[in-house]
């Protein structure tokens, strides 16, 4: 089982102006139209996608644009969701898994549980087979079939939305050679989604990007230096080599990757790629210079506690986490954690022959309130909760059983977990 | 007596009743923070319609155990609906942020669960959707109405007898 964490931060509702009044019956006291709006905004989605029966008012109101702000700007950190993603072999070929959302307080409280999962949350019948990342609650997925035996491919994406169980149609075909990743962000200044498509092949990269809504790919300036982790297709690892934030995304890269050499990497040869979705331009930011020596193995880049985060392995002992408090600030990088491997009761063998791309711990998510941090293990299937403030190490367990008419049933073989955190979010559009 | 000199506001609620309250409270309001500084002189007494001496209560409770820092142990459990919408208003009036944030989320804590036909009788809201356009909507959205202890609909309840 492998755990992964992508977080995502806020979700939008406003109101809007223009709804009919209900009509309403007297001996109950009334409440005035724009009160019942703010009322509605404390709900949680389901109640919200349910009382959308209320009348024809409430269906307007609840799926409306500026509604959806405000309900976002409620709750920004009101029972953040954590995604677990069990990954099984369906009945036709193909590895689809399924993606289920599922409360970081809960998994922090009840470590060792049996999940009940919804066949509703399979991406099987959503044809698609990779997550591309989340963000606001929405998750992008993308799949892709062959076109020739050239390696020519045929890309296209869906945006799903688990919470309000909507899922926009195909989207943002292209045709491409090779392998392009893609990454999932937004774009703050405009409220649009964005979807980055990009390959690296032949020391040169093309990055494309494309607008929900828009359906139009653009190619852009290609990354000024190498993304580190590139390719590196296992769906659970997918968010270490670049993440989402502050309206921009960020990869961890490398100037020159023929000067690549994982015996011998130090901290100065990695910096970061920041592609601002807005300006569609890039900044680079250096990693703190205050890391000295050799590495064993390839960094990883995060999000903890919405501050960008950079991790490594440190002679083979200790993992260490750093944090850049103001992002875009490169003195604002601060040492988070280190803390030894055994001390995580993780046993790393940095003996075996390594390849380019080996890490050993993934750092997933920081609880609200700081104390706890989840990291999951490459060379294991569980999930470490390590408890900051009295450095209690606690491992997860928990099995997962699909819900089919006749009961639960196990799934079978590959029982793998990664974790994507993402907040119950409503949208529009879809 | 009251002069803005002092430490104390007096409110004179709907149903006459004169409470004098800490300036620290009547600043929460902003509503009677309004009318305090748009007042030309010193002003005697704010009236504060749409709030009774009950709703003062229960406010100046809340505000002893927020100052406390026990704003946490404030609860409106004994207040049926129709008290606690009515306490809902009297707070929206007076404009008072954080109690009202506590109540909307009291009463959104409420109606989560509920069913469609709770929330229109709680509301008071008629059902305009004609049946298809009822049935269809809710086929859409069905799995919003199952699970997690959702109250079932009368329709539902009456087809299952």
């Amino acid at each position: 089982m492998y755990l992964r964490c992508i977080c995502s931060n806020k979700y939008e509702y406003a109101i809007g102006k223009e709804e009919k009044k209900c009509i309403t019956l007297p001996s109950t006291v009334v409440l005035p139209h724009d009160l019942i709006v703010e009322l509605l905004s404390y709900l949680p989605v389901k109640s919200l996608v349910r009382f959308r029966s209320v009348c024809k008012s409430w269906k307007t109101v609840i799926y409306d644009p500026t509604f959806v702000k405000l309900h976002l700007k409620r709750s920004p950190t009101r029972n953040p969701l954590f995604t677990l993603t069990t990954y099984h072999v369906p009945r036709t070929l193909g590895y689809y898994y399924s993606v289920i959302p599922y409360p970081i307080s809960r998994f922090i409280e009840n470590r060792s549980f049996n999940l009940s999962v919804d066949p509703y949350y399979s991406l099987e019948d959503k044809e698609c087979s990779h997550i591309v990342g989340t963000c606001n609650g929405l998750i992008c997925l993308s799949h892709y079939s062959y076109i020739d035996d050239q390696f020519n491919k045929e890309f296209w994406l869906r945006l799903w939305n688990p919470a309000t169980r909507t899922i926009s149609p195909q989207f943002g075909y292209f045709r491409g050679f090779y392998v392009f990743d893609f990454k999932f962000g937004y774009d703050n200044s405009t409220g649009k989604y964005k979807v980055v498509a990009f390959r690296y092949h032949n020391q040169k990269s093309n990055v494309r990007i494309l607008s929900f809504g828009d359906n139009v790919w653009r190619d852009i300036e290609g990354l000024p230096a190498v993304p580190v982790h590139l390719h590196f297709n296992y769906h659970e690892h997918a968010a270490i080599g670049c993440v989402y934030l502050c309206g921009s995304l960020n990869w961890l890269a490398i100037h020159n990757i023929n000067e690549y050499n994982y015996k011998d990497i130090t901290v100065g040869q990695f910096l970061i790629v920041s592609l601002d979705l807005g300006t569609e331009t890039y900044n680079q930011y250096m990693l703190p210079r205050r890391v000295d020596g050799v590495l064993s193995g390839t960094p990883t880049v995060s999000v903890l506690g919405g501050c960008l985060c950079f991790s490594y392995s440190y002679k083979e002992t200790d993992f260490v986490i750093w944090q850049m408090k103001k992002f875009g600030v490169e003195d604002s990088w601060t040492q988070f954690l280190k803390i030894s491997f055994h001390n995580l009761q993780v046993e790393c063998n940095f003996s075996k022959p390594r390849m380019m791309h080996y890490f050993e711990l993934v750092p997933l998510f920081l609880s609200e309130n700081g104390d706890t941090l989840a990291l999951t293990s490459i060379g294991d299937s569980n999930a470490i909760l390590y408890n900051l403030s009295d450095n209690r190490v606690e491992q997860t367990k928990f099995t997962a059983a699909r819900i089919t008419t006749s009961g639960c049933s196990q799934w079978r073989n590959q029982k793998k977990i990664t974790g994507w955190a993402a907040k119950k979010f409503m949208t529009y559009n879809l | 007596m009251a002069s803005s000199s002092s430490n104390l506001i007096s409110l004179k609620t709907s149903d006459g009743t004169v409470f004098k309250v800490e300036r620290a409270l009547a600043k929460t309001m902003k509503t009677v923070q309004a009318i305090i500084e748009e007042a030309d002189a010193n002003i005697y007494m704010i009236p504060i319609h749409n709030v009774f001496s009950h709703h003062m209560d229960m406010i100046i409770d809340y505000y002893k155990l927020s100052v406390a820092g026990k704003s946490k142990e404030f609860s409106v459990e004994k207040l049926d609906n129709d008290e606690l919408k009515d306490f809902l208003l009297a707070v929206h009036y007076l404009n008072m942020e954080d109690l009202f944030e506590v109540l909307t989320q009291a009463v959104a804590d409420r109606l989560e669960k509920k069913s469609v036909g709770y929330v229109r009788k709680y509301f008071g809201i008629e059902n305009d959707f004609t049946p298809e356009e009822y049935a269809a909507i809710r086929k859409k959205n069905d799995w919003a109405f199952k699970g997690d202890d959702i109250e079932p609909e009368e329709d539902e309840e009456k087809q299952e007898e």
